[in-house]
């Protein structure tokens, strides 16, 4: 399967989940590689994923550092996840306020791990 | 305004021209911007190789490299110059840090002028890299009064390369750096591509980051250095947009035309070749497979099989 095939399908994966509003693939100095949004979002998620795109460099040095997996955000009435994909690559997802944590963390993992399977 | 009647050169990088929408657009100012390493003499040796396959004048002006290290470097990637040019040797010429000065803004006018008058159809021309010329003028406002003169008589001549390096330490990147910041207000289109040192696909990446009267791609696009082609742009994430890639693919229409020729040649070893690149030209058209097709027609071993 093609790579970006293989991407795209991974992430609109993720944001068929209820609590899931967007998901981000980033290389770490913040250009986006490829997303997927629910279809009606609002200004509050893009004022969100501005602020992702303005500190994934940041957070990924810290995760890097501290040999993070995973870092959540609780930011603007979403929550926000980090998740390691790679050397060069982190997944981002955006959930709402009230999602299943717990749920959500072993989904964002197990995305990660098929993502960096496929690059 | 109508983008697509635009006429276009191919720039001899894989993938390029598709997120240029058919390549570069004639006679424009086209920067390659990145930091050390990343590969941008070899996109300026890919796109006069290209220059060279089409015919078209060239001129390629090294601030750094000797002609014959370029040459060297450009055959370690498989981009056979020296196949295609007999006089190798005058085609990239070294201009002394000394003489900058003196030649940017004496001798090139000059050289544009001589080469006007002798009717040239296009030339390709490389400026490899530009960055020991923005040190000669180091307030910004000196950096475009003579960049705005050099890019009116290089431009009024052919369609110009240039490569800029970005000064950060490796892995690093800031393209809105004080050292960029003239040529790429200038330039018509600026490619900025980056090596982050740690591996993986989106490692080596491009990135369209303006292109002026051209809808080019957005987005930044795995990138990796490839024996024939010299640098590869991975572009499959947004073939599907295009209906025919093939128009997009002037390289290949190039070498369409030299196997009709051929296949009209009076040796009819030249014939069976001809017919043979057609069969695998045809091949890659439904596969859309990468075949190099100045191999399949020159290769000794393919005349081998030919004889046989």
């Amino acid at each position: 399967m093609n790579y970006n095939t293989g991407l795209t399908s991974e992430l609109s994966d993720l944001i068929h989940l209820d609590d899931v509003e967007a998901a981000i693939l980033f290389r770490i100095d913040g250009n986006v590689i490829k997303s997927a949004f629910k279809e009606e979002h609002s200004n509050e998620i893009l004022r969100t994923i501005q602020w992702c795109k303005a500190n994934v460099e940041k957070v990924s040095l810290e995760m890097k550092t501290n040999n993070l997996a995973k870092v959540t955000y609780e930011l603007n009435n979403f929550n926000v996840i980090f998740s390691v994909v790679n050397n060069v690559t982190i997944l981002t997802t955006l959930a709402i306020r009230t999602a299943n944590m717990s749920l959500l963390s072993i989904e964002t993992k197990r995305k990660a791990m098929l993502i960096s399977a496929s690059l | 305004m109508n983008m697509s009647i635009t006429e276009r050169i191919s720039s001899g990088i894989e993938g390029l021209d598709v997120l240029l929408q058919g390549g570069m657009i004639k006679n424009s100012i086209n920067s390659i911007v990145g930091s050390s390493g990343t590969g941008k003499t070899t996109f300026a040796l890919a796109y006069i190789y290209q220059g060279l396959l089409e015919g078209d004048h060239t001129l390629y002006l090294s601030f750094e490299e000797t002609p014959s290290k370029l040459i060297a470097g450009a055959e370690s990637l498989g981009i056979r110059i020296k196949d295609v040019s007999q006089n190798f040797t005058d085609l990239i010429h070294l201009v002394e840090s000394e003489k900058i000065v003196e030649f940017m803004t004496n001798i090139l006018p000059a050289l544009a002028q001589k080469l006007k008058h002798k009717n040239v159809r296009h030339t390709r021309i490389i400026l490899d890299p530009l960055t020991p010329i923005l040190w000669e003028f180091p307030s910004e406002r000196e950096q475009r009064k003579v960049l705005t003169k050099i890019y009116q008589h290089l431009s009024s001549l052919g369609t110009v390369l240039q490569t800029v390096e970005e000064p950060n330490a490796f892995g690093q990147t800031d393209i809105g750096a004080i050292e960029t910041r003239v040529p790429i207000y200038l330039s018509d289109t600026v490619v900025h591509i980056q090596n982050l040192g740690l591996g993986g696909k989106y490692n080596r990446t491009c990135k369209i980051v303006k292109s002026r009267r051209t809808a080019h791609h957005e987005g930044i696009f795995p990138m990796h250095f490839a024996h024939g082609a010299g640098i590869a742009i991975d572009t499959s994430s947004i073939q599907t947009e295009c209906d025919e890639p093939s128009i997009y693919d002037t390289r290949y229409n190039e070498l369409m035309k030299k196997v009709k020729q051929m296949s009209k040649d009076k040796d009819p070893k030249k014939r069976i070749i001809a017919q043979i690149a057609k069969n695998l030209l045809n091949d890659r058209h439904e596969k859309g497979d990468k075949i190099d097709l100045v191999d399949a027609i020159t290769s000794p071993q393919m005349l081998q099989e030919v004889k046989k």
